[in-house]
């Protein structure tokens, strides 16, 4: 605190002099001025704590005198000074702030103390009003600040947002209570729900009753086990498969506050595995096979060379002939499925090479001819001359397409062998090629014959599944034409209606941009 | 009369061939093995060797270099597991003169000699 300042206004020098030796003495410091204009000079320059003026000056009255300091210095406390009080100017003088007023001649120990009382109210004024300067500069500081930190918070929370509504699976959040606190927009499309549905809500209202204790689970393992953090497992979800990632959600204090779901789509992974596991058992399988195949042929062929050459005895009963002629028939039978086997077994990597497949039908056809001429088949073409070249094993397509023609060879003799009541019936085939989708070349083989029951084409592809004789098929066929097609990164179809005949359709991926 | 070497790993499959032959009147030799069968084919000098393609040790394939080492003139005629079109093309491409498949056709093995002989003596 330094020391208080004080200004005598009175235009008489003794005056000035009595009471700035005066208050020197108590330890103040004084300045003196002789007149109003003098004084108002002087105060321009300096921070006073007090003023004492005398109102009875020539020039400028005590009340102008008063006004103009207030404009000045608006805190500073007056005491005036008058040797004859007039109620009125008192009163007026009061009106205009003055703090106190003390008749002349002055009782110097009154004055101090009023002059005490002076500075006390000044310095308090001053203070408060500092501190008020101080607590708004503060407070404007801290508005900036904390404006600065939520524009920042709030940006991060956009992008956190932002993030997880892009994510490619879906989050669900919810608290210690169950309470769904969020779900992104991924988790909103899979279950098919909206937003005001499920936010704010209990997890389990629209539960399915099958989910509903896998979940609860989970979330009664979080909250009765400190240690438990993280479950997974995989289910089908809209008839897809997602892996789905439960994870607790805990304070400092180790308590739990909820837990985040996080579920991914593993479909294709599933596929790829599954078609792995099948390639893999193929191959194995393959390898077994060619073994035993082995394995069965030699003592076949033991046995069967041993009846051929009794069936050679000229002196041979006929009755003995005839079993050895059944022993053949039924090593043969063998010898057909052990053949199937190897072949089915022999799905190997396919050796790609562009192929032309409008050339490669031809040729197929060429191959089999002769044998549909004979048996009055009528073969109709429709190749789209403008189709890309494919990538693909010609020996594989080649046998895929005889595999289909053949079938469709017997279904047309098994219809024609039925009887056709209606005279408009033609044994024909119609092979077609179309290039028009923009990945694929489309191969289709349709036939007027006896076509596939609906109960039973769905197993058409299976292998061993035939619907001929035993000693005719081994029901490999379709399966073996299956996985050339699949193996070629193809699809094959077929369309079938009884008594009006079966249409393939095989989809083989193209070389972009080639054309023939 | 003309030499038949029969080599396969089955003893019983040897007996039945070589059984057969000698009826039909070729003198036939066996061998149980690839090495058994280069060893007959330097002493005895078969007009045709039947090969049978899967055996343990020296298999048939290197066994059908070996022979055709020997005498490019020896017929080699390959027993091979049922109808396996790609194996056949792999042999013929490897110089085998033909081949046959199990379980055999005994007929059909006579009248592949009978053309092999005609053209090695014609």
């Amino acid at each position: 605190m330094d020391t208080p300042k004080i200004l005598v206004v009175d235009d008489e020098e003794n005056v000035r002099i009595m009471l700035k030796t005066f208050f020197t003495r108590k330890g103040y410091r004084v300045e003196t001025a002789a007149s109003g204009d003098e004084a108002l000079k002087t105060i321009k320059g300096n921070a006073f704590d007090v003023a004492l003026v005398d109102i009875m000056m020539p020039g400028m009255d005590g009340i102008t005198l008063t006004k103009k300091i207030k404009d000045l210095s608006e805190d500073l406390p007056i005491i005036i000074m008058t040797a004859h009080p007039d109620r009125d100017y008192v009163l007026s003088a009061l009106r205009e702030g003055v703090f106190d007023f003390k008749q002349k001649p002055i009782a110097l120990e009154e004055l101090y103390y009023a002059v005490r009382e002076a500075i006390h109210k000044v310095r308090l004024i001053r203070e408060n009003k500092s501190l008020i300067e101080e607590l708004r500069d503060m407070t404007a500081n801290l508005y900036k600040l904390l404006a600065e930190k939520s524009g920042d918070l709030i940006k991060e929370k956009n992008r956190l947002e932002a993030m997880i509504e892009g994510m490619n699976e879906a989050v669900i959040f919810c608290d210690e209570n169950d309470t769904i606190v969020d779900m992104n927009k991924y988790a909103l499309n899979l279950f098919k729900v909206k937003r005001e549905d499920r936010i704010g809500k209990n997890l389990y209202l629209h539960h399915k009753k099958e989910t509903h204790p896998k979940i609860k689970h989970v979330l009664d393992t979080f909250k009765n086990n400190k240690d438990k953090n993280y479950m997974e497992w995989d289910a089908h979800i809209a008839d897809r498969w997602f892996n789905l990632r439960f994870s607790a959600v805990r304070d400092d204090s180790n308590k739990y506050q909820g837990t985040i779901a996080n579920f991914i789509d593993i479909t294709e992974k599933k596929l790829l595995q599954s078609q792995m596991a099948k390639a893999e058992k193929l191959a194995s399988i393959g390898g077994l096979t060619a073994g035993i195949t082995h394995e069965i042929l030699n003592p076949l062929n033991i046995i069967s060379g041993n009846v051929q050459m009794k069936l050679m005895e000229k002196d041979i009963r006929e009755d003995d002939r005839k079993i050895y002629e059944n022993i053949q028939r039924q090593v043969e039978r063998i010898v057909n499925i052990v053949d199937g086997l190897l072949r089915f077994s022999k799905q190997r990597e396919p050796k790609m090479e562009e192929v032309d497949v409008n050339a490669l039908i031809e040729k197929t056809l060429s191959l089999l001819d002769y044998q549909l001429k004979l048996q009055n088949i009528i073969i109709e073409k429709e190749l789209d001359k403008s189709i890309p070249l494919i990538i693909a094993d010609s020996d594989q397509l080649e046998q895929v397409l005889m595999i289909i023609l053949i079938n469709a060879r017997d279904a047309l003799n098994e219809r024609e062998l039925k009887g056709e009541s209606d005279g408009h019936w033609m044994k024909k085939i119609l092979i077609t090629t179309r290039g028009n989708m923009p990945a694929y070349v489309q191969i289709s083989i349709a036939d007027t014959g006896i076509g596939i029951p609906t109960d039973i084409i769905s197993k058409i592809f299976d292998p061993f599944f035939t619907t001929k004789p035993e000693k005719e098929g081994t029901g490999l066929g379709l399966s073996i034409a299956h996985g050339i097609i699949e193996g070629h990164g193809g699809k094959i179809d077929v369309r079938s209606e009884v008594e009006k005949g079966t249409k393939f359709t095989i989809l083989l991926p193209c070389v972009y941009g080639t054309k023939n | 009369m003309t030499r038949i070497l029969v080599v396969d790993d089955e003893v019983e499959t040897c007996d039945l061939l070589k059984r057969y032959l000698t009826k039909k009147g070729y003198q036939t030799f066996t061998a149980l093995s690839g090495e058994d069968a280069v060893n007959i084919v330097k002493e005895e000098r078969p007009h045709i060797v039947l090969l049978d393609i899967r055996m343990p040790g020296m298999g048939g394939i290197e066994a059908l270099k070996k022979i055709k080492e020997i005498d490019r003139e020896i017929g080699v005629v390959m027993i091979t597991a049922v109808k396996e079109e790609e194996t056949a093309k792999e042999i013929l491409k490897l110089g085998a003169d033909d081949y046959i498949t199990k379980p055999m056709d005994l007929k059909y093995l006579d009248n592949v000699l009978m053309v092999k002989i005609a053209m090695m003596t014609g």
